[in-house]
């Protein structure tokens, strides 16, 4: 378990944070630029003091200013994924690897597994420069691994990346989540990545932590949800894999109140994974529909009806433990009558579907 | 034409071991003063630099003068160096590496501290992340970068070595075989009239060393960018 709790006082920014993050999983600090991401975990790594606070790792105390402690950067043994990579030009792929290794600590997984893993075995001769910057972070990932940390911290790994090199490098961070055994705090400003990888998420706004929680909690959150952009207002629901028929080439999931119906997927059955349905992509029915393309149709009691921007209305449809976000116009809600504590059917696309990882 | 007298072949070992003991000085302690002002910040760091700049600005007649002054026989601190350690520096080689090393001491400085400068802190951030407390990150991390600010640094006070006259003639006078380096008999040749040849003979010799300097210099430069992968030309 991670306890943070201190201010950063600058001339033209206040980090006020208080922060309890579980010692296991994938963390997500989320927030605009400029909302204290990069500066929360330079405070976490060392890198940045703050002006008053207290931090501490499974209650070892890295930072007390009532007590005067500030342990060093260099003996908190936390890694350190920079954004830019921050290879050391002048030493080899190898070279940088080995940098931060101890002598007296082998580390999991093993310096030969995590070349394998990373998948950089021909590059380990060549100098930093003559990476592609999808390759450079993986070499970054790599070090800040072998150097055996307690906590991995990484600062938006892939936001200098182009998109191609993002879908090359997140299944590689997808992956460490499963093998690590160590807490990965993860910064970033992409909902892609955020609902591909976190099991917690803190939200940060102008140095402030608005909202932490877990991530099934939190997503329906209405003050998280603007962040994802009012057009991505999106219903996140947490599946399990039901079967894969490749018969008919689909695949069924079950959630807490029902099932959906997606296009086939490779993930095993039994897994769970989270999809998302964008509000715009739900339609409502008074009745249960007969004889009709669409795939996924489920019996749903509305919630609440909220005005969101010009002539449309935001639905919250509650289907037992679940929510699913629709968006409507004024006057489809006024046509038909809709009102709170109906039921009513919820319709979309097996298209509409978006998986998003586990 | 060729054939060297016993002074001017004096002259040229002897500028030789003034300039590399010059550097023996200037480079530690230049590099030092580079880190110090690349990195720290304190009160009166404008003096420090401004005192380490006065012999790019002054007369080098007047460093020599406060040379004298300071490190002569009777000087503040020559007499305590004579009384403590039995050494004395005025009017001996030591005293013209001394010279040279006051003299190239600033470029030495501007060297390194502009390559120090141009270090991307971000690197030693990271390698401090990965373990290394400051004295390993300056040794594996700030000294390779800065490399060639090192290398140009050293080069150059070599050249400014070779070269330096007026604070050593000052500071140590022009005494053959003890202090009398090129310039400087270089200078007593020319004040005697008739024959020229022994002139022009170190006035070749001046120029050699100079180049050779010049190449070795950009030799290894070459090098250094190319270990500190500076250049992309090595894909395999």
């Amino acid at each position: 378990m991670i306890e943070a709790r201190f201010n950063v006082n600058r001339k033209d920014f206040t980090l006020q944070v208080d922060l309890v993050l579980p010692g296991t999983g994938v963390t997500a600090l989320f927030g605009q630029s400029g909302s204290g991401k990069t500066t929360t975990i330079n405070v976490l790594s060392g890198l940045v003091k703050p002006n008053s606070g207290f931090i501490s790792i499974d209650g070892n105390i890295l930072f007390d200013s009532d007590k005067g402690i500030n342990v060093a950067t260099e003996k908190r043994g936390f890694g350190y994924v920079f954004q830019e990579g921050r290879l050391f030009p002048h030493m080899t792929v190898e070279e940088n690897l080995l940098y931060g290794m101890k002598s007296n600590v082998a580390p999991i997984p093993s310096q030969k597994e995590t070349v394998k893993l990373l998948g950089l075995t021909k590059f380990l001769h060549r100098k930093p420069v003559s990476l592609s910057g999808g390759e450079r972070q993986r070499v970054a990932i790599g070090r800040a691994l072998l150097c055996t940390p307690k906590l991995l911290l990484m600062d938006e790994p892939l936001a200098a990346l182009d998109a191609a090199r993002k879908q090359e490098l997140l299944p590689y961070i997808s992956k460490l989540k499963d093998i690590l055994n160590i807490p990965i705090i993860y910064v970033s400003h992409q909902t892609q990545e955020i609902m591909n990888l976190a099991d917690t998420i803190v939200l940060l706004e102008n140095g402030r932590v608005l909202q932490q929680g877990p991530v099934d909690e939190i997503i329906n959150n209405s003050k998280i949800t603007p962040y994802f952009g009012e057009n991505l207002k999106s219903s996140f629901i947490k599946c399990i894999i039901d079967n894969n028929d490749h018969d008919t080439s689909v695949t069924n999931l079950k959630f807490d109140g029902g099932s959906i119906t997606t296009t086939i997927l490779k993930t095993p059955v039994g897994s769970s994974v989270r999809v998302r349905i964008r509000a715009q992509d739900i339609a409502i029915s008074i009745e249960q529909p007969q004889d009709i393309s669409i795939a996924n149709i489920i019996e749903v009691m509305i919630q609440t009806i909220e005005p969101s921007g010009e002539g449309f209305v935001d639905l919250s449809l509650i289907a037992k433990n679940t929510v699913f976000w629709a968006r409507l116009t004024k006057t489809s809600v006024t046509n038909l009558k809709l009102t709170p504590g109906r039921v009513v059917y919820a319709l979309f696309k097996s298209t509409a579907i978006e998986v998003l990882g586990h | 034409m060729f054939n060297l007298t016993q002074i001017e072949i004096d002259a040229f070992y002897l500028t030789i071991k003034v300039a590399l003991f010059s550097i023996a000085i200037c480079l530690p302690t230049g590099v030092t003063v580079a880190f110090i002002l690349s990195r720290a910040t304190f009160p009166g760091k404008w003096l420090l630099d401004g005192l380490i700049h006065l012999p790019l600005v002054m007369p080098p007649v007047v460093v020599g003068y406060i040379l004298l002054i300071l490190l002569g026989k009777r000087g503040v601190v020559g007499e305590w160096l004579f009384q403590t350690f039995d050494i004395t520096v005025a009017f001996s080689w030591k005293g013209a590496a001394i010279a040279s090393a006051v003299m190239a001491f600033p470029l030495m400085v501007r060297a390194v501290r502009l390559s120090l400068d141009s270090i991307d802190r971000g690197l030693e951030a990271a390698a401090r992340t990965l373990g290394s407390n400051k004295i390993k990150v300056f040794f594996t991390i700030t000294l390779p970068l800065s490399l060639p600010g090192v290398i140009a640094g050293t080069i150059l006070a070599f050249a400014r070595s070779l070269g330096e006259f007026g604070a050593t003639i000052t500071f140590v006078s022009n005494i053959p075989g003890e202090t009398q380096t090129l310039p400087l008999a270089l200078y007593n040749f020319t004040q005697i009239p008739g024959d020229q040849t022994p002139a022009i003979r170190l006035l070749i010799i001046s120029l050699i060393l100079a180049f050779g300097a010049l190449i070795a210099s950009d030799v290894l430069a070459r090098r250094v960018n190319k270990r500190l992968g500076l250049n992309a030309g090595e894909r395999d």
